[in-house]
Parts: C-alpha cells; structure tokens; sequence
C-alpha cells in the first residue's frame, strides 16, 4: 500500500464510521472490494472505473470514496477510478467495470437492472443485496475475509470471474 | 439434455487469476490471493485451490516471509520447529523428517513434491533432501499435510506430504545472489532469478554450490569417523519456462539436475556415504476447458546413486492427468488417472536382471458445502502395480525370474468433515487409509557379501505386501483473540505389514538355501498415538511468538527380536515430547528471531559395523539458534546466523551424528 493510502484510507473509515449506513464500508472493506475486482474477467489493462452508486443519505460516504480513490487507488494489481453516480442517474453505470452500492442502492431494483443490462459487476458491503440477488457481489472483511457470489445475479449481468477465485468464495 | 446439464450445471474451474487474461491463465497467484484473503492460500489439501482455514487437513503453510527467518540452511531445519514434525539430523546433508513418528534413516513414510513432481527417491521411498534441486530463495511456500494421503497423492502419502512450491516466474520478475560463509570456512551460494518475456513466457533458474564440513560423527558410530573427515558437497540447478499457449492454454518445462556428496545413515542403521547424480524432466499443460480445467503432467526422474553397497541406476516415468470441476455451487469435484513406469538395474549386485514396475490408478476427489457451517470431503484411489525381473538372478538366490512378476491391487481414501461452530473455529475430523508400496530395495535387490568371512545374501523380497497406514484425526483451529491464534489436534496413525529390513540371523537357511540369506520383509505393525497443541501471537508492534508441544506414544508389535529379526524399533526411537518456540522482532531494516527446540530421550538402533546391531541412548537436548538480519537497502541485506548455538562443537542427537553449533554469515543481493 502506498503512504499516500496508508494515511487516506484510515481516514476514509474514520469518516465512514460517522456515516450512518445499512452496511458501514470499512477500510478493509475497500481494500477487499479492490482486490476482489481484479478477479473479475473480460477487463483489459490494470486500470477500473468504479461506479459509486449512492442515494442521498450515503453521499457523504460516497465523496469519502470517491475522494480517497482520486488519482487511483492501488489495490492488488488494479487501479481503481471513481465515478460518482446518483440512484436516480443509473444510466450514467454503463461503461464502468463496478458498481460499488451504497445506502439505498444496494437492493434497488432500478439500480441492479441498469447495472445487469450493462454488464456491470454490482457489489456492496450489504450481504443482504448479494443474496436477494440485486448485487453480484457481497463483500465482508471482519472478523475474517467472506466473498458471497449471486450466481444468477452474475449470469444475468454477464460477470464471470476467475476460476480459482470462484473456488475460494461462497457461490449462492 | 445430456449435453444441457452438461452446460448449464458444470461451472468451469481454472487455477487462474484474471488480471490480465494473457497473462499465466492457469496459474494460482499465491501472493495475490493470500492478499485477498489475508490468510495462505493452497491446493495441496485436495488439489483444488483453498484458503488455508478452509482445507479439509492438517497443513503447515511456511510463506517465504517464513523461510528468510529461521537460521537454517535447508528445508528439514525449518521443518523441525513446527508442531507434529520429527526430524533427524544424520549429516550435514541427511536431515530426515517424519510426522507423527520416529524420523528413521532413509524415512519411507512421506512424500515430497516439487511443483507436483515427485523428489522422493522412488528406488526405496526415502527423501534425500539435500539433493532436492530448490534453492530456498525461489520458494513461494512449503506445504506440510499431516496424516495419510494416498488417496490424493498415491504411494508413499502414509504420514503425510510435504508440498514445495516455486515462486511463478508469470508473477514477476526477481532476481537474487546469495552467499552463506561459516565461521569454519564452509559456504553455501545460490543464484535465483526470474523474468518475464512479454505476456506469454516467462522463465525461472536457479543454481547453488555448497561445500562444508561433515559433522562429527557419533561416539559409538565407527564407520562414520572417517566419513566425518571429508566434505560435504552440493551443486544443483534448475531451468524452468513457463508459457501461455492461448488464454486458455499453458505449458510449464522444466529440467534440473544434482550433484550431492555426502555423509548419512543407512535404513539399516549403518553408516555410509553416498554420491548422488539426479536429473529431471517435465512438462506439463493446462487447458481451461467447457469440461473444466485438464491437467496433463509428464515427468522423468533419473538417478545414479554410489551408494557404500553398491550403484543404483534408476529411472522413473510419469504421466498423470486430471479434470477440475464444479458442479452447482456447492460441489467440486477432481478426477484423474495416473500411470508410472519405475525400473531399476540389477541392484547392487550387476547381472541378476534388471526389474520394474508398472502402475496405472484412478482417483476422484469429491468436496460438498453443505453450508457455511459444514463441508465434507471424500477422495478414494485405486492402484494396480505390477512387477517383472527382466532376467534370472544367479544361482545362490532364492527367487526365480517368474518370482518376481508379482501384482497387487489396493485402495485408498480420505474423509474429511469441517465444522465451523458458531461459537468459533474450525472443527476437523478426519480419516485416511494410505497405501506403503513396496520398493525397488524391497523387491528386487540382490548383493551376495561375506559377514566375518562368511558368504551372506542380502535379498529383496518380491513377496512382500504393501504396507497399510490408517489415519484418524481431530482439529481444531480458532483465534483466542484478534491476536492469538490456536492450533489443536488428536491422532493416531496405525501402520501394519511394515516395510522392514533383515537383522542378524538369516531369513533363510540351507538345505533351503545354498547361502545363508536376509531377505527385505515385513515385519510387522507399529501405531502412534498422540496429540499436539499450539499458540501464535502476533500483537501490534515489532513482536511476534509461536510456540508449539506434541506429545507422541508409539507402540511396536514387531515380527521377531530387535537385532535378530530386524533392526526396527519404532517405540524407542519415537521422542515422547517435542517443543518448539520462537520469538521475533521485526524493525524497519533490522530482524531478530530466537529459537529454542526441545526433544525428548530416545533410544537409536545401530550398526557401528555391518552385522552387529545394537542400540544408543540419546539424551533429550534443547537446542537455541538466532539469527539477526539487516537490510540496507531493497537490494542488499546481511545476516548472522547461529544454528544450535549452545552445542558447542557437538551434541550427541543421532547415533550417527553429532549436531554442532554451525555460525554463518550471509550476504544477499536482488536485483
């Protein structure tokens, strides 16, 4: 992890923590969000564009994220970039690689419908997106690292991942 | 609608990892993977890739963050500090390990792989580690699975399997010189290095030369004495390509070859030296298939071994292939065949007819989730082997050319069920049955040799059996706090028909025979029952521990008397109690690590001259070896090693060999 992130990331969770939420995104949470994207196939290059999609109540949460992936945010083998995207602007999803859900969006069917039709991988800290399967992904860091897949959320949006990855992971 | 659920149930499995699809499709990036999950991660448990808290064994994970602490400069050294491992140290090149059980010369019972080849000498089942052709800079991670583990890996898995893995040279580029120099003016050199060719090839090699002192011999060990006097020697190499076909397609080649001189301890519990000339061969490809990722693995082991009694001239064959596969979300499944093709020229003694083996088997590994909580993982193997002696041994043996073209048949399996209890941990129980397959030694050697000026005749013996090995065991793992961790478990590992060799008093006698005549057996049963315990601390700050105890009962019913029937003695030699602790402390460019190892008395057969066994009282010892390691810069780094520290110029812990207090300095630049 570069300095630069050693010092943005704890306060990114700092700032988080006051953040109210369905599923604080902890620092952890976004180093494993991270990691886990560079196992997602099909993707060219090193660098992904992350769709931070938020409600109004997450938007704190959601400049938090997309502040401490400003100039990309170095996670494994991949470069993560933000882009802010609104719930009420789902179009504006297409063309990125994820969508990270906050608050409300994480379970919207509006927001899982956009994302699938344009091939997006949906994930959120909140696992109860992945397994109503309005998310691809359901990510949690503590105590111990647990990566649920949707498997029928990720054939309708087109996502398929890394076989030995899919193997380490919890597929429902 | 065969052909549907075919494509709509099987989700492909590739040991792959997707950040660049050009890139290694087929490989598993170890770093990449324990960063994800911020624990080790394997497939030496059940062949499919696994976290480490998830696989269905016992299993030792040592990273290379690991190997660079421990003042040790070969694989069995770093081995003897963890729990449930018994070591010996013979010679400077011959550590013997064993887990569960006593660490006997040429110890049979376990299987060692590089990158999925066998190293073990197949001719008599023994590892000679200092011939493995590894430098320990190159090592991504060394994968110990304890208990019976045929099922998997086929023979020889009866107490365990010891897994090394090479770093990818897909997954970066390296390159380190490393030199080790001892206060007594020995030294130990490698060279490794790593590079990439654009995104489809990549090659790794490797090369170490070494040259010290033997260690003195022990107090009762005539024969060693003078073997004590000369050197040590080693030089090994290994070249390795690895290349991405398609996205869907890899090919790995590698070659290696050795070149060991040494002093070590016979299974006859004699005294010997030997010159080792070892080369390799393999190839393997990988297709990530719509039927699931399909292994095919070919490989040859050639071996030209001096031994005191005789040249041995071996060549082993392998082909393997396997399917990986899932189906639904909650099976994994790994189906394979495998066949060998091992031959040996007549042994010690020429002209008695060459002879080999040929053995096909079939296995399938089964894992099911039935939740979070549970999963259950069944693997069975069937072998079938057969024997033939290409020629009639001359007159005074005792085995015709038709004795010898001898078949069995044996199945084994491992069962495991892994509970994860709300109230923390992980839960293990398991149960194998492995299968001990009689050697080229035990088959097909013939020597006719005189004993006080009588003639004698040493003599494999093709109506030997294979020997059964049942594993049973309990675990369990969970985290005291967010800073301790411990590991438990119960076992009890029960052998039958053991592999054994002659005592004192022929096996054979005229009229029968014309010449008196020992011959390879079995010889027996002998069970290890026993439990081991351990604690790993790794708080905030510069400090980290570990601390590990087993405790170990071996029980002997052994066919015949010690010295007359055979020279076995399983219980005696067995240390009731092992310990192991360390303590390190990590700066920003300075390392320091401690360890101390405690071993309990045993009681060591020996040979001090060929036909007269006897045994040696070994007292418990404790040993205590540092290490300090400064790093200057990412390129170059320093260390002082002290290895058995309080030994002094030797402490008595063989009956071959005294262990002394070694001191080196090392110098390493990556670049």
């Amino acid at each position: 992890m570069s300095p630069m992130h050693k010092i943005i990331l704890p306060a990114l969770a700092g700032l988080l923590m006051t953040t109210p939420a369905m599923a604080e995104t902890t620092q952890r949470d976004l180093e494993v969000i991270g990691r886990a994207l560079g196992f997602v196939e099909g993707a060219s290059g090193s660098d992904r564009t992350v769709a931070i999609v938020f409600d109004p109540a997450s938007e704190g949460e959601a400049q938090a994220l997309a502040s401490a992936m400003s100039g990309g945010l170095s996670a494994g083998r991949v470069t993560l970039n933000a882009r802010l995207v609104p719930m009420a602007d789902t179009g504006s999803i297409s063309g990125a690689d994820a969508a990270v859900l906050l608050g409300s969006a994480a379970g919207d069917a509006g927001v899982f419908g956009a994302a699938s039709s344009a091939g997006v991988m949906t994930v959120s800290t909140d696992m109860s997106c992945v397994e109503s399967a309005r998310c691809v992904m359901g990510v949690q860091s503590a105590p111990s690292v647990r990566i649920v897949v949707n498997r029928g959320a990720s054939d309708s949006s087109s996502v398929s991942f890394a076989a030995a990855f899919a193997m380490m992971i919890e597929e429902i | 609608m065969k052909t549907q659920f075919l494509t709509t149930s099987i989700s492909v499995l590739a040991l792959s990892v997707g950040f660049s699809a050009a890139t290694a499709a087929q490989s598993l990036d170890y770093t990449a993977m324990s960063d994800l999950f911020g624990e080790p991660v394997t497939a030496g448990a059940t062949g499919a890739p696994q976290r480490a808290s998830d696989v269905p064994a016992t299993m030792i994970i040592i990273t290379q963050g690991d190997i660079e602490r421990f003042p040790e400069y070969d694989i069995p050294g770093i081995l003897r500090h963890y729990a449930g491992i018994d070591y010996n140290r013979y010679g400077y090149g011959d550590g013997q390990i064993s887990i569960r059980g006593a660490a006997t010369p040429y110890s049979p019972r376990l299987l060692v792989l590089v990158n999925g080849r066998e190293v073990y000498l197949d001719s008599y089942g023994y590892t000679a580690w200092s011939t493995l052709p590894v430098q320990l800079e190159e090592i991504q991670q060394i994968e110990v699975v304890k208990g019976a583990q045929s099922a998997l890996y086929g023979f020889n898995a009866v107490s365990g399997v010891v897994n090394i893995i090479t770093r990818n040279p897909q997954h970066g580029d390296y390159a380190t010189a490393r030199v080790n120099v001892e206060t007594d003016g020995g030294f130990n050199a490698a060279f490794v290095a790593a590079r990439q060719f654009g995104d489809r090839a990549a090659v790794r090699v490797s090369y170490g030369n070494a040259e010290t002192s033997e260690l003195p011999a022990g107090d009762n060990a005539i024969e060693a004495q003078p073997l004590a006097l000369q050197d040590f020697h080693r030089e090994t190499g290994a070249i390795e390509g690895r290349f991405s076909l398609t996205d869907k397609v890899s090919l790995t080649a590698e070659a290696t070859f050795t070149n060991v001189d040494q002093s070590e301890m016979t299974s006859v519990y004699s005294s010997a030296r030997a010159l080792y000339e070892l080369r390799s061969y393999k190839a393997e490809l990988e297709a990530d298939t719509d039927y699931g990722v399909i292994t095919a693995l070919a490989y040859r082991n050639e071996s030209e071994i001096a031994y005191s009694f005789g040249p041995l001239s071996a060549e082993l064959t392998t082909f393997r292939i396997q399917d990986l596969f899932k189906v639904g979300t909650n099976n994994t499944v790994r189906i394979g065949a495998e066949f060998r093709d091992g031959q040996t020229a007549s042994f010690p003694d020429p002209g008695n007819g060459d002879f080999g083996y040929e053995s096909m088997a079939f296995s399938v590994m089964w894992n099911h989730k039935f939740s979070n909580a549970w999963d259950l993982t069944l693997a069975g193997r069937y072998d079938s082997v057969d024997w033939s002696r290409d020629g009639a041994p001359g007159g005074f043996y005792s085995f015709t050319q038709d004795d010898y073209s001898v078949s069995f048949e044996e199945f084994s399996y491992n069962a495991a069920l892994v509970w994860r209890p709300s109230f923390g941990g992980t839960m293990r129980f398991m149960a194998g049955r492995g299968i001990q397959a009689p050697t080229s030694f035990d088959i097909g050697f013939t020597l006719q040799t005189t004993v006080g000026g009588n003639p004698l005749i040493l003599s494999g013996n093709p109506d030997m059996v294979p020997s059964i090995v049942d594993s049973y065991e309990v675990a369990y793992d969970r985290s005291l706090t967010p800073t301790i961790d411990m590991r438990a478990a119960v076992f009890m590992q029960d052998t039958s028909d053991v592999r054994g060799q002659f005592g004192l008093f022929p096996d054979l006698l005229p009229p029968t025979v014309t010449i008196p005549t020992l011959l390879f057996d079995n010889r027996g049963d002998t069970t290890t029952t026993g439990f081991e315990f351990g604690l790993a601390g790794d708080p905030e700050g510069n400090w980290n521990w570990d601390a590990n105890y087993t405790y170990q009962q071996t029980e002997d019913d052994l066919d015949g008397t010690f010295g007359l029937g055979h020279v076995q003695d399983f219980e005696n030699a067995t240390p009731a109690h092992l310990f192991n602790g360390h303590v390190g402390w990590t700066g920003d460019k300075l390392s320091v690590d401690g360890f101390v190892n405690y071993v309990s008395e045993t009681t060591s057969p020996l040979q001090p001259v060929f036909g007269l066994p006897t045994q040696v009282a070994i007292d418990d010892y404790v040993a205590v070896s540092f290490r300090a390691g400064y790093r200057f810069n990412d390129h170059i780094a320093v260390s002082l090693n002290a290895q058995n520290a309080n030994f002094g110029d030797g402490e008595a812990t063989t009956a071959n060999a005294q262990s002394e207090s070694r001191v080196w300095f090392g110098l390493s630049s990556s670049f």
